[in-house]
């Protein structure tokens, strides 16, 4: 009893840092001292000050605006693509595992195809041949992760495909799409909804890496991997560049994995 | 029988590398990006001023006005006989650029997997036998870390510390085995972050059986349990865990390639992707698919012969 009650309590401090970091993506506009798109040489990699309470990065531009309008870009993109590659994923990979047949024979062989090599990879390839930008980003990582959620919602209806409360609605007549949806999803959903939010932070990783390696973002779009990407030239001099996009990145990662975590030991 | 399951991976490869080259040629013939007014560009990127007639040639020369079939079915006639294309960039064959950039990232790859395997499964073990003591809670830590830091930050750290602050290793990596040394490191600390966890889930899954609960009541020795039964329960699933992680290391040495100037594989993919060089992509891509299907085989064999209830086949089922 004691031990639940402890847990709650770390569960409520993480959902309220989730909603901290939501509502600072909102209103990053509001928050951020400066522009974070102006640049001023004659302030190039300033320490904190009044003005700049985070220092300035090479180009003048106030680190700490940047990093506020980055939290914006991964949070949305990541929430995005954690939606929208669940939803596709879970009916694919309902339907699929629900009726079998050929076109399940196929996902199985594209889902072999998709593992076949690492996700980063592919959307590294997908990114740099489409252009770069936020938009083709998210279209990436979208194309490449939806495979897991097909791959693991599909092996969950096979588990449960067989017992009898679904054997007993397909004698009342009931529809197979009303099966899949109100009666095989609602059962399966909870496993899927613990690998989603682990899969927020991983998603915002990935579009860290993406833009880190010049295949993300567009210049001079703030956001967190490309900010680290223009810090390394000036490890030398300037570190800062690196360690505060840095920290962002590990902070918002650790949040969502926590809570993941969390989610995973209560729903279980 | 055997021969039967055999001409059945095989088909199983040949089906898995057609898809794969058919999927990454598609996304090359969808690129708005047009390959023959690059290829005339060269790396300056002036694309703008060229000729429409030059690009049209070009264009004839590198098959690219054919219908989209027609070029798949071009480059993959060619593929069969062992002619990948040629890079844009070097012009050089696709297969002698690999080549060239194997020997780093393959080390990596092996030198991590191995390290990595032989801390991260012992690790594993003790922390679930030791299930919320002090080893688990700091491993717990630890993986916490290793799983909310991206690598291409761990490594800017690294080499920030090691090579800058200390000085105790060249900024500029010269190659040989101090040049992959950090990336190495860099990947080891990733994975077993994450293999221990994974181990230890697998062993405590296998703790709660009640074979073991009935070997502690007959009075078997856990030690003996242990050894004998729960790690060899276990040892099928870990390697199969395992083997994702070979593809989990050249995905992050694409990434982290570039920080620690290793001239490797991944760092070969990601500047051709930046100049379209869809000859070295394609070949890039179908090399690590070779490498998985290799791998997986080999797990499906090696868990076939620890665990006898492991019939050979491949894992087409619903099991994840």
């Amino acid at each position: 009893m004691k031990k639940g009650k402890k847990r709650d309590y770390a569960f409520g401090i993480l959902i309220v840092l989730i909603a901290l970091l939501i509502l600072i993506a909102v209103f990053a506009p509001i928050l951020a001292p400066n522009d974070p798109y102006n640049t001023d040489l004659m302030a190039a990699q300033a320490g904190p000050s009044a003005q700049y309470p985070l220092g300035t990065d090479s180009l003048g531009r106030c680190m700490l605006s940047r990093v506020l309008y980055g939290a914006r870009l991964s949070v949305f993109s990541s929430l995005l693509i954690t939606g929208i590659v669940f939803c596709i994923g879970v009916t694919i990979g309902s339907l699929c595992g629900y009726f079998g047949g050929i076109v399940d024979a196929i996902l199985n062989k594209v889902i072999t195809i998709m593992q076949a090599f690492p996700q980063i990879i592919l959307a590294i390839a997908i990114t740099g041949i489409m252009g770069i930008g936020i938009r083709n980003t998210i279209i990436a990582l979208c194309m490449v992760l939806w495979v897991d959620y097909a791959r693991l919602s599909r092996s969950f209806v096979f588990s449960v495909k067989g017992r009898n409360f679904i054997k007993a609605a397909k004698i009342c007549g009931e529809s197979d799409l009303k099966i899949i949806f109100s009666r095989i999803i609602p059962n399966i959903i909870y496993p899927l909804i613990v690998n989603a939010s682990l899969g927020i932070a991983s998603t915002i990783m990935e579009i860290a890496a993406l833009s880190y390696l010049g295949v993300g973002v567009e210049e001079p779009q703030a956001e967190w991997g490309a900010m680290i990407n223009l810090g390394r030239n000036y490890i030398q001099t300037d570190l800062k560049m690196v360690l505060i996009p840095g920290v962002a990145i590990f902070v918002t990662a650790a949040v969502f994995n926590l809570f993941g975590e969390k989610l995973r030991d209560r729903l279980q | 029988m055997v021969l039967h399951k055999i001409i059945m991976q095989l088909l199983h490869f040949v089906i898995v590398l057609l898809g794969i080259s058919f999927l990454t040629f598609s996304i090359l013939f969808l690129s708005p990006r047009n390959p023959a007014e690059l290829w005339l560009a060269g790396s300056d990127g002036n694309v703008g001023m060229i000729s429409e007639e030059a690009i049209a040639e070009q264009e004839r020369i590198m098959g690219l006005d054919k219908p989209f079939l027609v070029q798949y079915g071009t480059w993959l006639g060619k593929a069969l006989q062992g002619n990948f294309g040629i890079s844009f960039t070097y012009n050089t064959p696709v297969t002698e650029e690999i080549a060239k950039h194997m020997g780093p990232t393959v080390w990596m790859t092996v030198i991590s997997l191995t390290v990595t395997i032989l801390l991260a499964v012992p690790l594993g073990v003790l922390c679930a036998v030791y299930k919320d003591q002090l080893l688990d809670n700091v491993m717990r830590i630890f993986s916490f870390f290793g799983i909310s830091l991206p690598s291409f930050l761990t490594s800017i750290i690294f080499l920030w510390f090691f090579c800058i602050k200390m000085e105790w290793l060249p900024v500029i990596s010269k190659g040989g085995a101090i040049g992959i040394l950090l990336p190495s490191v860099v990947l080891i600390l990733q994975f077993v972050a994450k293999l221990t966890r994974q181990v230890r889930a697998i062993i405590l899954e296998q703790l709660e059986q009640p074979y073991v609960d009935g070997a502690i009541t007959r009075g078997v020795k856990f030690k003996n349990i242990l050894f004998g039964h729960v790690l060899k329960n276990s040892a099928a699933p870990i390697l199969t865990c395992i083997s994702i992680y070979v593809g989990l290391a050249f995905g992050g040495s694409a990434v982290i390639e570039g920080i620690f100037s290793v001239d490797g594989l991944g760092r070969m993919a990601v500047s051709s992707v930046a100049r379209l060089d869809i000859y070295v992509i394609q070949g890039f891509v179908l090399w690590v698919a070779i490498v998985y299907l290799v791998v997986n085989l080999l797990v499906d064999i090696l868990s076939a012969m620890i665990d006898p209830r492991i019939k050979y086949n491949r894992k087409s089922g619903g099991g994840s």
